[in-house]
């Protein structure tokens, strides 16, 4: 919990660090904002072509997409050191032994090295997509709804961060930054993003049993919009939702652990 | 007293894929006392950051045994890290973006210094360090020098009992590496701190050393003091003298002139000979403008050692 405490203001500092270039801050948080909104406006456009997308209207599948995009936030702001190529460099150029100097543990320094505040464009917009779509669709928001749309972020970005730090393990070992990891990523954060019933049911349990993003997002969607939802996949699954990600990020601190020794062991 | 650094039949192979193993630590054993400063010499790929690493916990060894201030590096590591610091020559511990003041202000909590403790403390070592005018600077905009005193800075601000050196003085200009040798010797000498530096430049070792270790291939090839090596592997001590007019022929009993240049001679003579009995006797003989007395070049007795041509026994005298 120290550790925790001590990383939180590690993170903070460097992402405070920022504002002292106003200029990168600022293009930075612009274009991350930009981006995500260029991603809620083709949804929107598209859907007001096709009108529903397995049954879903546009305003409640931008209340996916906005929970997701304000997951993602978390888990890039976060994960950022970790990023195949950043980390796949502090691995082989033996930045990582001083790391291990540190009376911290390595993964908390390593993630609170470089914590992004651009990120905050993409929350900004992201909540402001959850807002409409929410009240597009009818959403009366109580304190219950504003928890489970708490949840639903912090479990997302947990999963996504998951991913970033089990990717990370396996740099450990191969020396290497894989696109595996931005395709479970970026690919799971697009695929959580529609309603779960328009993918095949191979899919479908991909992402919500395996690796779960999509659990994390749909469910709880399910819940605020009072839909019953999809085979396999069902509004029955939202105590599994905080269980799925904490299990999820402790297989990746295993793994990361084994990584370390790995390290220890091989040298770097 | 327990010694600050106990190594045993330290070992470390490294494997490779379809070839034998590659030794890059064979056998090291060595003590080192709290607030000893140790030199730590070698060649390239000797096995130098192999030991560091192995006693900052950051490797693990094939074989041996370790105890840094009664630690297990490897198994203790986290505990290990409040008590030790490690200054890497090349690689920066501190944060890039954040100016040096709140980097000092993060180690200082990191390593859990009581606030006020921390303060004064810090005051005193960027007094010492001439940190004062880059407080608020970012670490990136620092030129190497700044940078290097900084790191120390930081590295010796939660009082660390041991201190690992890697190539501190590395890239630094005349000016910068003075102050940073003269930080080091402040701290040693105040504070007892136990200092293990792994340099290239043999001048750190005379400057701060009272003990030189020297690694070739995996093996401690010398571990004694610095005047030790150079007694009993030196080679001759030199004598310049400069005369006061140019006589017609130039010759000291027990010393041989090696060089003249105008009316400059340099006499060499072995060890064993007083260097007081050859000035007496150059004073004797000719009319001198002055005397310089060279000490034989460290840095040339180790290149012997590394070559070969000298391979002393292990000697800690």
């Amino acid at each position: 919990m120290d550790d925790l405490r001590l990383a939180v203001r590690l993170g903070r500092a460097s992402a405070a660090a920022y504002t002292a270039r106003p200029v990168l801050l600022l293009t930075g948080l612009v274009g991350a904002a930009l981006a995500v909104g260029i991603e809620v406006l083709g949804v929107v456009l598209l859907l007001g072509q096709f009108g529903r997308l397995g049954g879903w209207d546009v305003h409640e599948v931008a209340l996916l997409l906005g929970l997701v995009e304000c997951g993602l936030s978390f888990a890039v702001a976060a994960g950022y050191s970790l990023e195949t190529s950043t980390f796949a460099a502090l691995v082989t150029g033996g930045e990582f032994d001083a790391v291990l100097t540190r009376p911290l543990s390595p993964l908390l320094w390593v993630l609170s090295r470089d914590v992004q505040p651009r990120e905050l464009g993409r929350l900004a917009v992201g909540a402001a997509t959850v807002v409409w779509g929410a009240h597009g669709a009818g959403v009366r928001w109580t304190p219950a709804h504003v928890g489970l749309a708490v949840l639903s972020v912090g479990c997302c970005a947990t999963v996504l961060l998951a991913i970033h730090i089990l990717g990370a393990a396996v740099t450990f070992r191969t020396g290497q930054g894989t696109e595996f990891v931005n395709a479970f990523i970026f690919g799971g954060a697009t695929l959580a993003s529609y309603p779960l019933q328009v993918f095949d049911l191979s899919l479908r349990v991909v992402f919500t049993y395996l690796v779960p993003v999509a659990l994390t997002v749909y469910v709880p969607a399910l819940v605020l919009l009072d839909r019953p939802g999809a085979p396999w996949a069902g509004r029955s699954l939202l105590p599994l939702v905080p269980v799925a990600a904490a299990g999820v990020l402790g297989a990746a601190v295993f793994a990361w652990r084994g990584g370390v020794n790995h390290y220890q062991r091989s040298g770097g | 007293m327990r010694p600050a650094v106990e190594v045993r039949g330290l070992r470390r192979e490294f494997r490779q894929r379809g070839r034998p193993p590659v030794v890059g630590v064979d056998g090291l054993d060595f003590d080192i006392a709290p607030g000893e400063f140790v030199g730590y010499a070698g060649p390239n790929g000797a096995g130098k950051s192999t030991t560091v690493k192995m006693l900052a916990g950051i490797l693990l060894p094939t074989a041996g045994r370790v105890l840094v201030d009664g630690l297990v590096p490897w198994r203790d590591r986290r505990r290990l890290t409040l008590r030790m610091s490690v200054v890497f020559g090349q690689r920066s511990g501190l944060w890039w973006e954040l100016p040096l003041r709140e980097s000092f202000e993060l180690v200082g909590r990191l390593y859990r210094l009581p606030a006020g403790d921390a303060a004064t403390r810090l005051a005193e070592l960027v007094d010492g360090l001439g940190l004062g005018p880059l407080l608020d600077r970012p670490v990136r905009v620092l030129s190497l020098g700044q940078r290097m005193r900084a790191e120390l800075a930081a590295a010796v601000l939660p009082r660390p009992a041991v201190l690992f050196l890697d190539e501190p003085t590395i890239g630094l200009d005349v000016e910068a590496k003075a102050v940073v040798r003269e930080f080091l010797r402040r701290r040693n000498a105040a504070e007892g701190t136990t200092v293990l530096l792994t340099t290239h430049d043999l001048d750190d070792i005379t400057a701060l050393c009272s003990r030189l270790m020297v690694i070739d291939t995996g093996r401690l090839v010398y571990d004694g003091t610095v005047e030790a090596l150079r007694a009993a592997y030196g080679t001759e001590r030199v004598l310049v003298v400069d005369l006061a007019d140019t006589p017609a022929a130039f010759a000291v009993p027990g010393a041989t002139l090696t060089r003249a240049e105008g009316r400059r001679r340099w006499l060499s003579f072995p060890r064993t000979v007083s260097a007081a009995a050859v000035i007496e006797r150059v004073l004797a003989a000719y009319d001198i403008a002055d005397l310089t007395l060279e000490e034989p070049d460290l840095e040339d007795v180790i290149r012997r050692i590394y070559r070969g041509e000298a391979r002393p026994e292990r000697n800690r005298s």
